[in-house]
């Protein structure tokens, strides 16, 4: 076996709860468990036991269970001890576990050993370290998806189509006596077709699942002293931008975010754009248009005195600031659906601003039932798959069968290196429960 | 123990593993005996009289390429020549040769015959006699023993075989040929596992009883080519027939099937699927109309014919009653019943991929005995279990082919580290590098090999070498660039639109509506190069993607498939599921690769061996 250490870490959030779930795993495990309550018993696999738990002197009654590799979630042997609620309790446990051997888990440590041991596919895995990861509610959705083989789900499907077709040309490429008929010929086109339209759809809607894993980059441009600091700051709610009456306080870009309807915005607050000679000043600006062009969206700020005459082929919003000084109507009657007239200083309609950001940059385009693909390998394992699909169509009738059959081979490939998962043998067993062959 | 000669290796059968393995040791200078029950029986064609088939055709074009003999000896007995799937694309053509059954086994015996360094001993062997886990030699039924430093055991299907006809069994071997009965239980005694297979075979008729003018005529093709390159070109000299099985023989067998073995549960043996009797279609099949049967001859002198597709195992007065229901056969007088026939065949992972047994040194196995089906793969595996006997023999290393280098490769990996359970049969979509392994470059892929083990001569050499040299000559004039005025009626006329700037002749070869032999035509090149070597590099360059694809996929894989295990125990690693480790341990794989393509390894166990291997530091 590998040498590696027993791991234990709190399975429970922390913090106040009615129960803590203690999770031990690797070789030690059992012999912790029977130290730490005294009693050296032979645990039956997956069965509760009633047991006092003895640490730094104290004792509490838990839970405990014990399963044995391989069927555990690490696939080693795994410990799992409910104490009383209460973060007290649960760390003095966990400190008793340490001094008998174990060593803390790193964040994802039991996930990443049930992948080492074969309990989780690359995809699931994946899923799993992407919700561990997750900082917003759709990416922990994505993850969990991913992880609960969702993905793979669909990919198997697709997979499984193209073994249909490739055994029913292999079988007429060893059987030639079986030729193909025109109406044969157009249900493999025709099932194609379908799969590559549903991979087209998949790699289009990943730049939402992108939009999701990576959060939404907001620019805040403007010219100096329009407010654009302060708006950061309501936007987010904190005070992490240094606000000043003096024009051109902020000099480098400046990051924050905010979650908004479980998606991340990430907000770029950036210098003032204007000819400046101070050499700082004007790193900055040239900062502040590197931005501009990286994000999904810009927001451009002005107020009565500053227009805001920056330009962009992004999704841009016209922000009106000082809404709270500003008294000339003229202002609010011009409203349109791309401009909004808010104060970072009273925090007037600065909820209705981000709901136009969401608006604008993907509520359009999220089904909160769908699965978005996040993971970049993913989506280049589909873009892959979904070219040799479409090389399989446009030959299909000018190039002869043994070289379709390659391109959806390598189609179905593809398709397998998402979840990690090739084989051979299945086409070969297809053919023949499907076709009646022989000599 | 006093043995009656010395010999350096004793090739135990006289079928198509026998034939090559005994022809591969002498001509690679062993002194060899050849042991058979009957000196007639020498390369018999218990089954279809016809060398080739989809994969099979590469099979035996692979073997005569190393310098086989079964491509040769199928030329001198040839009837008519096919190339199967003419409309497929070459990656899936192959070669299928009617031959004349009573010249084929006269031929390869009289080849045998004139051998040197090979003696043929019609016997019975009794016994492999080992001494510490070596092979010392062979002890007849009739109590002589001759010493040997290797067996190759080619026993087909003649260990313990039964043919079945109904109710009616008899212990004997095909074609009333005597079986094995002793063989089985040395075997046993020297821990070899055992395992029973089944297989069949339709009717002979006779000719004079068919009403051909029910049937399709099936002419060969006009190939001038021959199976190998050191033949003369063949001539077609027979024809074939198709026809279709009919309603009313199906609803015969179907009132019957409660007196077919197979379905009264009298055969016991596995059976092969891509194989099944004409009973074993009509019941698993039942909503197709009619299946396609063809009308082989079997000899040049004779008129007896091979009823292929309806092989049975059906009670005789059935047996007459349903052939008679096929259109045209209304007459038919049967010669020879179908049979089923039941044999003894070890279990081939129990062989390392020289076919050596783990257990026993100098014991290799080749052929049916192994659990494979036809001709062809038996012959492949003879010619690379003699190969591999002489090199025990000379103590030099395994000669072992890769899955991207042979059809022969992908056969012995695949008997070696799959758990078989039917009668293997080789088929293309078994290689996964098709596009390599094609019918028209076996001898540019496996020729020099087999030079350098020493089995290809000198005139196949020559000839082999005056090929590579016309492709040489081809591939320098396709490279010259060629004036798109000089190509405007040739485009025009294939529909191919004509570039402005000039380009190469290979290049136009690339358009799909213009061959090399178009350009040929056009340019008049190439008059005194043979068809198939154009077709060769017409194929090459029109893949030239393709195949660079698979080549590139081969380099990806190469690094992590070869990748040695060392011995481990993988009971030890505990992430590998409970079959995995069992599977593991069983096979030893010695590369990674191997592990990978084991039946009950799943990619999961294979990630979890990398992931081992990793931090074991052995690799990196």
């Amino acid at each position: 076996m590998l040498n590696m250490d027993t791991i234990v870490a709190l399975a429970t959030p922390a913090g106040n709860s009615g129960v803590a779930v203690i999770r031990i795993s690797g070789d030690n495990s059992k012999s912790i468990l029977q130290k730490i309550i005294h009693e050296k018993i032979d645990f039956e696999p997956r069965k509760m036991y009633l047991k006092k738990v003895y640490f730094a002197g104290l004792e509490d009654v838990c839970l405990v269970v014990f399963f044995p590799n391989p069927h555990s979630y690490t696939g080693e042997d795994v410990v799992e001890i409910q104490s009383h609620g209460g973060y007290f309790i649960a760390e003095k446990i966990i400190d008793e576990v340490l001094s008998l051997g174990a060593t803390l888990a790193d964040r994802g440590e039991f996930s990443k050993r049930a992948f080492i041991n074969g309990k989780l596919s690359l995809d699931q895995a994946e899923g799993i370290m992407d919700l561990i990861n997750a900082e917003s509610e759709m990416q922990a959705k994505a993850g969990s998806s991913l992880m609960q083989g969702e993905l793979k789900k669909i990919i198997t499907n697709y997979q499984n189509q193209l073994t249909e077709i490739l055994a029913d040309i292999e079988a007429k490429l060893d059987y030639p006596e079986y030729e193909y008929t025109e109406n044969e010929s157009n249900d493999i086109l025709k099932c194609l077709t379908n799969i590559d339209k549903n991979l087209s759809k998949l790699i289009l809607e990943s730049s939402t699942g992108i939009l999701i894993k990576n959060g939404i980059k907001v620019a805040i441009v403007g010219s100096p002293n329009v407010g654009k600091s302060s708006l950061l700051n309501a936007l987010t709610k904190t005070n992490k931008a240094i606000v000043t009456s003096v024009a051109g306080t902020t000099r480098d870009v400046i990051e924050a975010e905010y979650e908004y309807k479980g998606i991340i915005f990430r907000l770029f607050d950036t210098a003032g754009i204007h000819d400046s000679n101070d050499i700082v000043e004007k790193i900055g600006i040239e900062r502040a248009k590197q931005t501009l062009n990286d994000a999904d969206i810009v927001l451009k700020i002005s107020d009565d005195k500053n227009d805001c005459n920056i330009k962009t082929n992004k999704p841009s919003i016209n922000v009106i600031n000082k809404s709270d000084i500003i008294t000339n109507d003229l202002y609010k009657n011009n409203l349109n659906k791309d401009t909004i007239f808010v104060s970072a200083k009273t925090g007037e309609n600065i909820n209705n601003l981000k709901q136009l950001i969401f608006d604008k940059t993907i509520n359009h385009k999220i089904d909160s039932n769908k699965l978005y693909l996040t993971n970049t390998r993913h989506i280049e394992c589909v873009k892959h798959a979904k070219n040799y699909i479409n090389n399989a169509i446009s030959k299909f009738n000018s190039t002869s069968m043994d070289i379709i059959s390659s391109e959806i081979k390598s189609a179905w490939l593809s398709l397998g290196e998402i979840t990690g998962e090739t084989n051979n043998e299945t086409i070969i067993d297809m053919i023949f429960s499907k076709f009646c062959l022989g000599k | 123990m006093d043995f009656i000669d010395n010999y350096d290796a004793i090739v135990i059968g006289s079928g198509h593993a026998g034939s090559e393995a005994c022809l591969a040791l002498s001509r690679l200078n062993k002194k060899t005996l050849l042991t058979t029950f009957n000196l007639d029986s020498i390369a018999f064609l218990a089954c279809n009289p016809s060398i080739g088939g989809t994969a099979k055709g590469q099979l035996a074009a692979e073997v005569d390429a190393l310098g086989g003999e079964i491509g040769v000896n199928a030329d001198k007995s040839m009837l008519q020549l096919r190339m199967l799937n003419l409309g497929k694309g070459p990656a899936v053509q192959s070669l299928r040769a009617q031959v004349d059954k009573v010249t084929y086994h006269n031929e390869m015996k009289h080849t045998i015959e004139k051998q040197k360094n090979l003696d043929v001993l019609q016997c019975e062997v009794s016994e492999i006699l080992v001494e510490n886990g070596k092979v010392i030699g062979i002890k007849t039924s009739m109590n002589e023993c001759f010493s040997c430093k290797a067996v190759v055991v080619c026993t087909g299907v003649y260990l313990n075989s039964k043919i079945i006809i109904g109710d009616f069994t008899k212990q004997t071997g095909p074609n009333g040929y005597e079986p094995s009965t002793m063989l089985t239980k040395s075997l046993i005694n020297l821990g070899i596992e055992i395992r029973r297979f089944k297989t069949g075979t339709p009717a002979r008729v006779d000719g004079k009883s068919i009403d051909y003018s029910k049937f399709e005529i099936q002419p060969g093709d006009n190939l001038n080519i021959s199976f190998s390159p050191i033949s003369k070109k063949i001539k077609n000299k027979r024809v074939c027939y198709l026809g279709y099985t009919s309603q009313e023989m199906h609803n015969c067998i179907r009132e019957n099937i409660s007196r077919a073995p197979l379905y009264s549960g009298k055969i016991k043996g596995i059976g092969p699927r891509y194989c099944p009797s004409i009973e074993d279609k009509i019941m698993r099949f039942s909503d197709k109309e009619r299946h396609q049967l063809f009308l082989e001859p079997e000899s040049e002198n004779s008129d007896e014919v091979y009823v292929q597709g309806i092989s049975s195992s059906m009670p005789t007065d059935v047996q007459r009653k349903m052939y008679s229901l096929i259109p045209g056969f209304e007459h038919v007088k049967i010669m020879r019943f179908a049979y089923a026939i039941e044999y003894d065949c070890i279990n081939a992972t129990e062989l390392k991929n020289n076919l050596e047994s783990k257990k026993i040194s100098g014991l290799f196995f080749a052929g049916q005995v192994n659990g494979t089906s036809g001709y062809e793969e038996a012959a492949a595996q003879g010619i690379m279990a003699g190969i591999n006997a002489e090199r025990y023999i000379d103590n030099l290393s395994p000669f072992v082919l890769a899955r991207n280098q042979a059809y022969i490769g992908v056969l012995i990996d695949d008997l070696v580290t799959k758990d078989i359970l039917e009668p293997y049969r080789m088929m293309t979509s078994r290689a996964e590098y098709r596009l390599i392994l094609r019918q028209d470059n076996c001898d540019i892929r496996l020729t020099q090999l087999g030079r350098d083990i020493g089995l290809v001569d000198d005139k196949r050499y020559k000839i082999f070498k005056k090929k590579l040299k016309q492709i040489d000559e081809i591939k320098t004039t396709l490279n010259t660039l060629c004036n798109p005025k000089k190509l405007e009626k040739l485009f025009k006329e294939k529909n191919e639109s004509l570039p402005k700037s000039g380009l190469t002749l290979k290049e136009c070869i690339k358009r799909n509506n213009i061959t090399i032999f178009d350009i040929s035509e056009h340019f008049n090149l190439f008059k005194n190069i043979p068809k198939n070597v154009l077709d060769y590099v017409n194929t090459e360059i029109k893949y030239e993607g393709y195949i660079k694809k698979e080549l590139e996929y081969i380099e990806k894989n190469q690094h992590i498939d070869n990748l040695p295990l060392p011995d481990i125990d993988y009971n030890d690693i505990k992430g590998l599921r409970i079959e995995a480790r069992q599977k593991l341990n069983k096979f030893k794989p010695s590369i990674l690769g191997q592990a990978k393509r084991i039946d009950g390894v799943s990619p999961s166990d294979i990630n979890v061996l990398l992931v081992y291997l990793k931090l074991k530091g052995i690799i990196k």
